[in-house]
């Protein structure tokens, strides 16, 4: 057995290995780097998050497990870490100017998000229950630390605190559901799983305690009622660019883990989990939507807006076929447009003395900034699911894969939800719009803060008027999990 | 009478189950960061359990990689507390109440 990784597995982490590199450089030479000269290091872990982004091409349509069988290179595991890589990239691009507005230092904030991401790599990566559960941690505490970044601020520390309590409680449910899968199975590598699973030993009732506790323990990441209570409060409190990366980047990867662990280890428990994930799906989406409504601080707004749209993202999943998981991915990939856009101009609107949070902080907005505005109703038409936008052909993806697999109540209660959302992304336009402006003061945007909300503005109406790449795309990424052979319903017997 | 693998996870399960309520039911952050401990700890024995049941390593790897996770979030996780209680004086989770929906 070869327990080293030798020098092609080192050659296989390539992109892993140059962002360890560069964060533990950054994070020794960032000591060295005058107070204010902070946006250096901004720059620096931006580069970092490039070269990682250029180290991953060669990976693409490869579909390789290293390292003793613990770590997947294949289009889905580079599918994801793309998202996540773009997220963190927008993450810094948008914290410069709030960076010098809160007068923090740079150089931890940058290593931390470098650090999240790093995490969020492994997880997609991930065959092993070991290999998973480290990214998965790798991530979280990063988050931990982050969300409570702004000492003094006393929201901050209560969002820190609430997040690592429920999280590290998460985690607790996770690994003793990871213990029991390894007990029955003999293994922690997901494709042994997969086959002991097959022809199960031992009580069915103790396979299915297990799997329910992966699912519990995932369902808190990725923000799925009834596992949702944090998300809130978390998103509220943290920095808010730190907001917009926890609800893509940890939720994008979080998913990863959550489709591999169900698609390659429990193919044979397929209708446990979908019927399990079905309830979760239906619940995200009805109770997120409904919370929203009354929200008047736009990133709580957001942030049950995050877990409607988490509780669409699992209708992919429930729906087990080639599309599902595609159509799952794609939401994925243009929710992460969206959302960042929509935090990125709540992280704008932030300046001296002023918190930029409130809806009617956006009064008037359009005759302020009209472009800003303007890329707002962008944002919201999208995540409401409106025509011509990328968000509009995801769900429509998603509901139709819905359909295709049989559940057609669940792809009802998604269109009744998607048209209940509207409402609320339809307020925060017509604040925008229809309220006198009620404050005079200059709104000044950096341009790197620009440029991102621009990109991200193009990429869902792009994503909207072309989809076409983004799908073939994702289907050829799905089609690296082998999930042609699930969409039977099977049950433990 | 021998103590069998049965027993073990019946000390994990027990062990689950008591963090699992500390951390429903107590109200004192410190006592909650405990119960957390013993959830972790639960999977700890259950890990190693499998892994004598098996007769491999695997599950004591996993087991080795978890005390190191827990203890890298205990530091982060008091590292908070300090945080919030230089701020607030308390660690009373019902004080801790400037969010709510």
């Amino acid at each position: 057995m070869q327990v080293v990784p030798t020098m092609a597995d080192m050659a296989w982490l390539a992109p892993e290995l140059t962002l360890t590199v560069g964060l533990l450089i950054l994070l020794i030479g960032g000591l060295f780097v005058p107070r204010d000269r902070q946006s250096a290091i901004v720059w620096a872990g931006f580069v970092v998050l490039g070269a990682t982004l250029a180290a991953l091409v060669p990976q693409a349509g490869r579909d390789v497990t290293i390292a003793n069988g613990v770590f997947a290179v294949d289009g889905f595991a580079v599918f994801i870490k793309v998202i996540a890589i773009v997220a963190a990239m927008i993450t810094l691009e948008t914290s410069r100017h709030w960076l010098t507005i809160e007068g923090v230092r740079a150089t931890e904030y940058v290593v931390l998000v470098m650090t999240a991401t790093l995490g969020m790599m492994v997880m997609a990566s991930g065959v092993d229950l070991v290999t998973m559960f480290i990214g998965l941690e790798t991530m979280a505490v990063s988050f931990y630390v982050m969300v409570g970044y702004l000492k003094p601020n006393r929201r901050s520390n209560e969002a820190a605190l609430k997040y690592f309590v429920l999280g590290t409680f998460s985690t607790g449910v996770l690994i003793y559901g990871m213990a029991w899968t390894y007990g029955l199975a003999g293994s922690t590598r997901i494709a042994d799983i997969a086959i002991a699973a097959a022809s199960p030993e031992g009580s069915i009732v103790a396979w299915r305690f297990a799997i329910m506790l992966l699912v519990a323990g995932l369902g808190f990441k990725i923000a799925a009622v009834p596992f949702h209570m944090w998300a809130p409060d978390v998103y509220e409190g943290a920095p808010t660019p730190i907001a917009s990366f926890l609800s893509v980047g940890s939720k994008a990867a979080s998913f990863a883990m959550l489709i591999r662990l169900m698609l390659e280890a429990f193919p044979s428990a397929s209708s446990d989990w979908r019927s399990a994930l079905y309830v979760l799906a239906a619940l995200s989406m009805t109770v997120g939507n409904i919370a929203a409504m009354t929200q008047n601080n736009l990133k709580r707004l957001l942030a049950y807006s995050s877990i409607a749209h988490a509780g669409y993202v699992t209708i992919g999943l429930v729906a087990a076929t080639p599309r599902g998981i595609s159509a799952s991915l794609v939401y994925i990939a243009v929710y992460a447009c969206m959302q960042m856009g929509a935090f990125a101009i709540v992280t704008a609107l932030r300046q001296k003395g002023v918190p930029g949070e409130e809806l009617h902080e956006f009064s008037g907005l359009a005759h302020r900034r009209p472009w800003m505005a303007f890329a707002m109703l962008i944002f919201m038409i999208a995540l409401g699911g409106i025509p011509p936008t990328a968000g509009f052909m995801g769900k429509m993806w998603l509901f139709g894969a819905a359909i295709d697999s049989g559940y057609v109540w669940l792809a009802v209660i998604g269109v009744a939800n998607s048209v209940l959302s509207v409402y609320y992304y339809a307020r925060v336009v017509m604040w925008m719009w229809m309220t006198p402006q009620e404050s005079e003061a200059p709104l000044p945007i950096a341009p790197s803060m620009a440029i991102a909300i621009s990109l991200a503005a193009a990429a869902v109406i792009i994503g909207g008027l072309f989809p076409d790449q983004l799908f073939t795309w994702a289907e050829s990424s799905a089609r690296a999990l082998g999930v042609v052979s699930v969409a039977p319903a099977l049950t433990l017997r | 009478m021998t103590i069998t693998p049965g027993h073990w996870l019946a000390l994990s399960a027990a062990l689950f189950t008591i963090g699992l309520i500390g951390v429903l039911v107590r109200r004192n952050l410190i006592i909650i960061f405990m119960a957390i401990e013993l959830m972790l700890n639960a999977g700890n024995i259950a890990l190693v359990t499998f892994s004598n049941l098996h007769q491999q390593v695997s599950g004591q790897v996993f087991a080795l990689f978890v005390i190191a996770v827990a203890a890298a979030e205990a530091a982060v996780g008091l590292g908070i507390v300090l945080a919030l209680y230089r701020n607030k004086e308390t660690v009373n989770i019902d004080e801790i109440t400037v969010m709510r929906w």
